[in-house]
């Protein structure tokens, strides 16, 4: 339901253990990108690391935190905000990711 | 050119006026009193001006505005750091933190700028903020402007501001958290009890907006924080003087004796005019008017839980609970925009909220709701929600 969703309903939940980050290699990180924003591609475009996240994908800017949402429960980061103006790209993505997590 | 990326602006007021409504900037030609005015012609039951006690219009309130001006003049034409700190805005500092029970307390001319003014303020390059996703516009503005590097935490989510406390290791210590006490667009209210844990787990301080829970939440009005009992976990106090105060300006209150020094950083704070001394006498007799009159509060909740219970019994979705601000959620923005009208033309003035305003991609017919409201006003609204019920005008709706 996605209202509930929307007034974001304060559940408690279990608190997790630091899992191990997963391998951090740039293609290994670009290809879970790629793969992660299938389900927004909805003009089905192929997802390169020039593929720009606004301008070609059409992504909005609900969607870019969604997105980033993702990638940070992926590789248990946080990214700042403040970088995404640099990035225009999957590429420019992955390559923040891996400087947020060496 | 220039002005290309107001087109989708340009297009969207277009369509409004098409439509022939106005639900952005609607005049009001008159105001009869604080629940009602007649705007763009028609006169409707105010029910979307955060106006929770009603004190805009209270007579004691006017009464010190007119004294005030007719003593110190209609403005300082100055900042507070010049010729514009005169006695009634350190008296009402005094008052303020006195009302929060803490030592320190500074005064700004708009909520906007007390909020923004403080993010990009207390933290800076090096640090980091941690803010509610769907917090404030200003506040977004002012941790932008910081240099500090911000983080963003699900809302209303105290796991997930564990998690990136955790992630944050050392740095933890020295961050900035950033929430709201009733979050304006849903009136949902922060889960402060569990956000607090958290931050004694973890460490940081905490910086918490009460812009629309001061004067509705707690036992002496204080806001959300108070509510939830863990004001002594709050290291900074924010707030408005323009909802259940009735005036305009804002606050930050805070035990930390850095208050005083970090006055003087603040560029929202000293490259602005202070407030008329007329604004700041009348709010200083609303603060007392909140401090000796909680039957004020007391109304207002039983408005609060009229309106929810009437509109939630039509089917229409509305939050998870009653609160001063009961937003009903659509997905369908032509449906949404045809309900306001329809609701202005039934005499009820409510807030029209359209993304990025609105938190999800959703469109809102927001309500804000008034100690001086009637049972029968409240009525009224809810009969002209029913009436767009029965239209079919409310069928697109999400939940």
């Amino acid at each position: 339901m996605g209202i509930v969703r929307a007034f974001g309903i304060y559940r408690p939940q279990p608190r997790k253990a630091r899992a191990a980050p997963p391998m951090n290699d740039y293609r290994e990180t670009l290809d879970f990108l790629c793969s992660a924003l299938q389900s927004q591609n909805r003009k089905d475009i192929e997802l390169t690391e020039n593929t720009q996240l606004v301008a070609d994908i059409g992504l909005s800017s609900l969607e870019v935190m969604e997105f980033i949402e993702k990638i940070e429960d992926h590789f248990d980061i946080s990214i700042p905000l403040n970088i995404l103006p640099d990035v225009n790209t999957i590429g420019d993505l992955a390559g923040k990711v891996q400087e947020l997590n060496p | 050119m220039l002005f290309d990326k107001f087109q989708d602006m340009a297009n969207f007021q277009r369509e409004l006026a098409q439509r022939e409504v106005k639900p952005f900037g609607a005049v009001t030609e008159q105001i009869l009193s604080a629940t009602e005015g007649v705007v763009e012609g028609r006169r409707v039951i105010l029910a979307g001006t955060n106006n929770y006690l009603g004190l805009s219009y209270d007579e004691r309130c006017i009464r010190a505005a007119q004294e005030a001006a007719a003593r110190w003049g209609t403005g300082t034409t100055g900042s507070r750091l010049a010729n514009g700190s005169f006695a009634e805005h350190e008296a009402l500092e005094h008052e303020i933190a006195d009302f929060y029970g803490v030592d320190h307390g500074i005064v700004f001319s708009t909520g906007y700028a007390a909020t923004m003014g403080m993010c990009s303020t207390l933290a800076g390059p090096g640090d980091v903020i941690l803010l509610d996703a769907d917090s404030h516009a200003s506040i977004y503005a002012g941790v932008t402007l910081s240099g500090a590097d911000i983080i963003r935490f699900k809302h209303n989510d105290p796991d997930n501001l564990a998690v990136r406390l955790r992630r944050l290791g050392d740095r933890a210590d020295r961050a900035l958290i950033i929430a709201e006490g009733i979050y304006s667009m849903y009136g949902d209210i922060a889960p402060l009890r569990e956000i607090a844990a958290v931050k004694r787990e973890y460490g940081g301080y905490l910086f918490l907006d009460e812009a629309h829970s001061l004067g509705t939440l707690g036992e002496t009005g204080r806001g959300a924080a108070q509510a939830a009992g863990v004001e002594a976990d709050v290291d900074f106090f924010a707030g408005t003087f323009s909802k259940s105060l009735g005036a305009v300006g804002g606050f930050c209150v805070s035990r930390h004796p850095e208050l005083e020094t970090i006055r003087f950083c603040i560029r929202a704070y000293i490259f602005t005019a202070s407030s008329s001394p007329s604004v700041i006498a009348s709010t200083r007799e609303a603060l007392r008017i909140i401090r000796a009159e909680p039957a004020l509060r007391e109304k207002l909740w039983e408005n609060a839980h009229r309106l929810y219970h009437g509109l939630a019994g039509l089917g229409l979705p509305v939050g998870p609970a009653p609160s001063p601000v009961v937003a009903v959620e659509l997905e369908d923005r032509g449906a949404t925009i045809d309900c306001w009208k329809a609701l202005m033309e039934a005499g009820v003035y409510v807030n029209l909220v359209v993304p990025p305003a609105s938190p999800s991609g959703n469109y809102l017919l927001r309500n804000s709701v008034s100690a001086a409201h009637s049972r029968t006003q409240i009525d009224a609204i809810v009969a002209a929600y029913a009436a767009l019920v029965e239209n079919g005008l409310t069928a697109s709706r999400t939940g």
